[in-house]
């Protein structure tokens, strides 16, 4: 089945049915179809063909939706980019993805220029919002092209190649074909029925798979998508209100802002039915700030997955969330809300030792899935997905154990990856910046514990002898050579960094030093996305 | 006989498709007899000759 029979089937049935909702203005399920079919006519006069890559750089609109479904529909593989990585990022993502064409909003066109992105051998350009000298306005073409319709796949046909951290030079490109995104789809949503299925508000980006995935199981359910270009709490408060918004999926990042705006007013969040969150750990103060202030009809729900396994594999219910009843039971539902509760029904986890051996509740180790929606590899790499990918198992690198009753709580990250607001940081992408400063002898990067962002990005600097420099300057070094959210939020110096007798960086005793001792430098905590 | 998930059968009697959006153990009976599940399809990226763009590069 073609993912864009997720908007074609309803469509048919519930043509007039409104689907879409962009700063005030509607699409009824048959105005999509038709722009769809048109830009995937579009998109072929562009040269795509089945099996082809088409590539998308810009934040959340309709044009993004539209290019996603007419990109499947064609038999093409839709590669959302992450808006917020630099050029030399960008021309690494591009490079393993080997779009056939790159569809570029207005804000991202100079860099995407400046990159060379426009030269002979590099993919064809095409502008999503206005025309630009020079490039295909893909808006325009779609208006002149004839409609067409989703093709016929195999169920192992490419649909989606998602990147795993946004913008680091070691991003991985996951496969996901049409059968993973369906699947997903069909096994957490009921089909639109031509009834009243509320209404979701999209703040997440489309080149996250939370973002992705909501819009296919919107589009699916016959729910309104209120989209919004980009996250921001007023913004996110203002739409919940005046588009009576039921279902909404926010980051603990995007939450916390959410919690902390002086916007924030309860009476006005009544249509709100479901608060799913995810995409990094939720500090408990939040949550628990969220359950207390939120209206009570809210159902709260943690929705745990990566891209790999097509999205949520674990979640934690509404009723973990109500924190009623005995002493110990409140007691029980607390600690529970440091877990990602339990397995869905088409996921297997188990948690391995390190001879790949299920271990009995209590004990950590590393978190193991299985289900039938899981990538069909990394994208050109082959040794990494045979790394990742064992009997048919996902060997996630998260560490973690089970309880009795089978939830399951996460125990640190065996890769040391920073995830910070839901964006994945590789430390050693930002050491190797920073031990390129002159006055750097060595530098270790850690994620330390943040309300707002879950984990913000640390580094433990050892500074070359008789070499003098600023916490400031190293973070304006990397400010000028990294993807913001990426740079250090809070520098310690060291006269040593703590290595094992065979010189093994020891970042869990950095941890701890870094927790105990004031950082050089706290950076500010907003604007910096 | 079982029906899967995403897979369409046909009624090789009526002509009648369904989409199966969540499988399970039963068979499907349309006409009297059990549905068909619909061929596997050799899908469309693993075929085409590329004929050139109709609309030149920027």
């Amino acid at each position: 089945m073609n993912l864009a029979e997720l908007l074609t089937i309803p469509a048919s049935m519930f043509p007039d049915q409104e689907m879409l909702r962009f700063e005030g203005r509607g699409t009824s399920y048959a105005g999509l179809c038709e722009r769809v079919a048109r830009t995937a006519g579009a998109l072929r006069a562009l040269g795509v063909l089945a099996g082809d890559r088409v590539a998308a750089l810009e934040i959340n609109t309709p044009a993004m939706i539209e290019a996603l479904y007419a990109t499947a529909g064609l038999g093409a593989a839709f590669v959302p980019l992450n808006y917020r990585a630099r050029a030399d990022e960008l021309a690494h993502l591009l490079g393993v993805a080997a779009p056939r064409v790159l569809l570029v909003g207005d804000r991202y066109l100079d860099t995407v220029r400046e990159l060379g992105a426009a030269r002979a051998e590099g993919p064809q350009l095409a502008t999503l919002e206005h025309p630009a000298e020079g490039v295909p306005h893909l808006p325009a073409l779609a208006e002149q092209s004839a409609p067409v319709f989703p093709a016929e796949v195999a169920d192992e046909d490419l649909a989606v190649l998602m990147f795993t951290s946004g913008t680091t030079a070691a991003a991985k490109a996951v496969m996901l074909a049409h059968a993973d995104l369906v699947a997903f789809v069909f096994n957490t949503t009921e089909p639109a029925d031509g009834s009243d299925r509320g209404a979701v508000l999209l703040a997440a980006p489309l080149h996250h798979i939370a973002g992705l995935t909501a819009a296919l199981a919107a589009t699916f359910a016959g729910r309104r998508i209120v989209l919004l270009r980009q996250f921001e709490a007023e913004a996110w408060l203002h739409l919940v209100e005046t588009e009576r918004v039921t279902h909404a999926f926010l980051v603990p990042t995007m939450l916390k802002r959410v919690l902390d705006s002086p916007h924030f007013a309860a009476p006005n969040l009544a249509s709100l039915q479901v608060l799913s969150y995810g995409a990094a750990p939720m500090p408990l103060p939040v949550i628990r700030r969220a359950i207390e202030v939120f209206p009570p009809a809210v159902q709260f729900i943690n929705a745990f997955g990566q891209t790999e396994t097509t999205s949520t594999v674990a979640v934690l219910g509404p009723e973990d969330h109500r924190l009623e009843g005995a002493p110990e039971e409140v007691e029980r539902k607390l600690r529970r809300l440091a877990s990602i509760g339990r397995p869905l029904p088409d996921v297997e986890l188990r948690i391995l030792d390190d001879q790949s051996r299920a271990l009995p509740p209590g004990q950590v180790g590393e978190i193991a899935i299985r289900t039938e929606r899981l990538m069909r590899g990394y994208y050109g790499q082959e040794a990494a997905t045979r790394a990742t990918v064992q009997d048919g198992w996902l060997r996630t690198r998260d560490l973690g154990w089970m309880d009795e009753d089978g939830y399951v709580y996460l125990a640190g990250r065996a890769s040391d990856l920073i995830i910070r607001g839901g964006e994945n940081i590789a430390p050693q992408e930002v050491e190797a910046v920073l031990a390129s400063h002159p006055a750097v002898e060595e530098a270790a990067v850690i994620g330390l514990p943040d309300e707002e962002w879950g984990e913000q990005v640390a580094a433990v600097v050892v500074r070359r002898p008789g070499v003098e420099v600023s916490a400031e300057a190293l973070v304006e070094h990397c400010r000028q050579r990294l993807a913001s959210f990426k740079r250090p939020q809070a520098v310690v110096f060291a006269d040593a960094l703590p290595r094992n007798a065979l010189g093994k960086l020891l970042r869990q005793e950095l941890r701890e030093q870094a927790s105990r001792q004031p950082p050089a430098i706290s950076h500010q905590r907003s604007g910096q996305s | 006989m079982a029906n899967q998930t995403a897979k369409r059968y046909v009624c090789a009697s009526c002509g009648s498709e369904i989409l199966v959006t969540r499988g399970g153990e039963g068979t499907l009976v349309c006409c009297g007899q059990p549905m068909q599940v619909r061929g596997a399809s050799p899908g469309v990226q693993a075929q085409l000759p590329r004929p050139e763009p109709e609309v030149q590069r920027g």
